[in-house]
Order: C-alpha cells, then structure tokens, then sequence
C-alpha cells in the first residue's frame, strides 16, 4: 500500500471518529444521578446556612454541581403524575432544601413520610432567597433517594 | 339569639371572603419554551417555578431559576447554561406586574376567566415591559394560570454564535402553566 494510501485511509479514519464522537455528543442526555459521584456531601442545615450568609459565594460553589444531602423531611408534595417534591431542612426554619425526585424514583419516595432522616443526590439549581414572603429556597434537581431512615 | 347566629353568619361568609380574596402562590410552577426552526426544534421545561399572585390587587411576582431548565438533550442544556443566558452570572428570570384585569376574575367562583398579564420581564439582566394574554382559571377555589406568549431574543441581548445561528429561532414560545395553592 503506497504512503498516499494510507494517509488517506487515516483521514478517512479519523473523520469517521469525529463524526461518531460529535454525534455521541449531539444526543448526549443527562445521566441518572445513581451513576454519579458526588461532588460534595453535606448536611442540609450547613449547606442552607451557607446560601443565607453569602448566596453567590454558595452559587459559585455549589450551583449546577451534584450534591448529596442529609438532611430530615419536613414535607412531600406530589404533583400531577409521579412528579415528588421533597422539603427537608428545619422545621422551625421557613428556608428548605427542595429535592425535585427524579420520575425514576417515585416508588421509593412514595413511601417517605415527614420526619423521616434521609440522604439524597441532586444537580444544584440555585437559591431563591425570601422575596416574597413564602420563605427562601434552596432547589435540587433531578434527585435519587440514597439512603432513608424512619 | 337570631341576632347572634345572624353575625356568625356574617363572620363565615366574611372568612369566605378572606380567603377567596387572599394570597396564592406555589413552588412547583411549570414554564417551558420552545423555539422552532427548519433545523431543528428546542424545548425545556422547569418545574420549579415560584409564583406569588395577591387575588384582592392582582399583583403578580414569579421568579424561575434558569439552571431549572431541562432539555433532552444534555449538550444544549450545557450550551444554554453557559452560552446563552449565563446562569452562573444571571441566575434567575423574573416577572413583576400585575393581572391588569383582575376585578374582572372571581377568584370565589371556580370557571376559566380571560386573563391579561402586564409587568417587567428580567431575563440575563435585561429587564422588558411585557404583556401577555392567557387565562385564570378557578379550580376548587384556586386559581390555575396559563399563558403563551413570545420573546424576542434579542430583546434581552442573548446572542447566539453565528453556527447555531439557524438552529435557534428569534422568537421563543414561553408557555406558563401554574397551578396556586392558599397561602396560609
């Protein structure tokens, strides 16, 4: 085989990598929290603590990283459908930590009461503080249950 | 004795009456967008947005985290993030006017009333005077508020690189659908 040859062969070669890898990328969809290491690992009262004191400092820290929290529940909302919304953090505090369930997770939250001790993954979406008068979040995004106790 | 239950009376329909005419809000409002183009078609939705809407003035405030927004497709989220709105420098949109016809809505009595919403719109830290049509509909005492309108792009100067520049329509479809509970 002449060196032209081969050259073209390694061209054609890389191209069709290239092609593959930028359609691998192309439909790239988010991963399953489950099969995510986490970047930090915090309890819920700490971590809220934070954002109160200094909320783009947090932001900076924490926003779009995977965080995992300890943390108890105070309440569950369940939207339309098996959309869960867990509220954890101090049930004399008006500020929570949302935990938005990922749709995957629906049975095992379903059986999660308030009170209850638990540890969940989640993207960090941001902080919103209480301009409103309802009290000043903190917004986890498609969570997973770690670990739970009654 | 009748002038007695004649008042308590008049203290539950007035209790009625504070509630119907109280605070709504919640925290699991959904809002997504869509842009359409020959190329391609884009759409995100966000489950957590916040609402705050006082029945008795019509007084509207919602704030929507912009990381909240989910795309299928993990590279756009990404692009959109970084590229487009900057989430990390302007977190949040948010939207404060007011229901302009709100004497017209019976919060007490359930049906679909035509709604129009007019207020600042802040997005990438732009802030636009918007107005936007929808309804309010009343659904066992609250109210549920639903609204499609468009904004420009440019309007809250994102821009786009020129290679996507035909995969991103100018105008995006914002579609609100946000279901209040009572606030206590």
């Amino acid at each position: 085989m002449s060196t032209k040859k081969i050259i073209w062969l390694i061209i054609i070669l890389l191209l069709g990598i290239a092609a593959w890898y930028g359609y691998k990328e192309y439909n790239r969809t988010n991963k399953n929290l489950a099969e995510v290491n986490p970047d930090f690992k915090i309890d819920a009262i700490s971590l809220l603590k934070e954002f109160e004191n200094d909320d783009s400092l947090a932001g900076s820290k924490y926003n779009g990283k995977v965080i995992e929290v300890k943390g108890m529940v105070k309440s569950i909302e369940q939207d339309a459908g098996d959309y869960y919304t867990l509220v954890i953090g101090d049930s004399a505090s008006l500020s929570s930590l949302r935990c938005v369930m990922d749709s995957s997770e629906a049975a095992g939250v379903s059986l999660v009461k308030p009170g209850y001790q638990l540890i969940v993954r989640g993207a960090c979406t941001g902080y919103n503080k209480d301009e409103m008068g309802l009290g000043a979040d903190l917004v986890l995004n498609r969570c997973i249950l770690v670990d739970k106790k009654e | 004795m009748k002038t007695k239950i004649f008042f308590c009376f008049l203290l539950f329909l007035a209790s009625l009456g504070l509630v119907a005419q109280g605070k709504f809000y919640t925290k699991n409002g959904k809002i997504s967008f869509f842009s359409s183009t020959s190329l391609e078609d884009i759409r995100a939705n966000n489950k957590t947005v916040t609402v705050l809407l006082d029945s008795k003035t019509g007084d509207l405030q919602i704030a929507v985290l912009m990381k909240g927004f989910e795309f299928k497709k993990a590279l756009m989220q990404e692009h959109f993030n970084k590229n487009y709105v900057e989430s990390d420098k302007f977190p949040k949109a948010e939207f404060k006017g007011q229901v302009i016809n709100n004497n017209t809505i019976n919060y007490a009595a359930d049906g679909t009333y035509p709604a129009k919403v007019k207020g600042r719109l802040t997005i990438h830290g732009q802030t636009k005077e918007i107005e936007a049509p929808g309804t309010i509909q009343v659904r066992d005492g609250k109210p549920v508020l639903q609204s499609v309108f468009n904004v420009l792009v440019a309007d809250y100067n994102i821009s786009i690189p020129r290679l996507y520049r035909d995969n991103i329509a100018k105008s995006i479809q914002v579609t609100v659908d946000c279901s209040l509970t009572t606030l206590q």
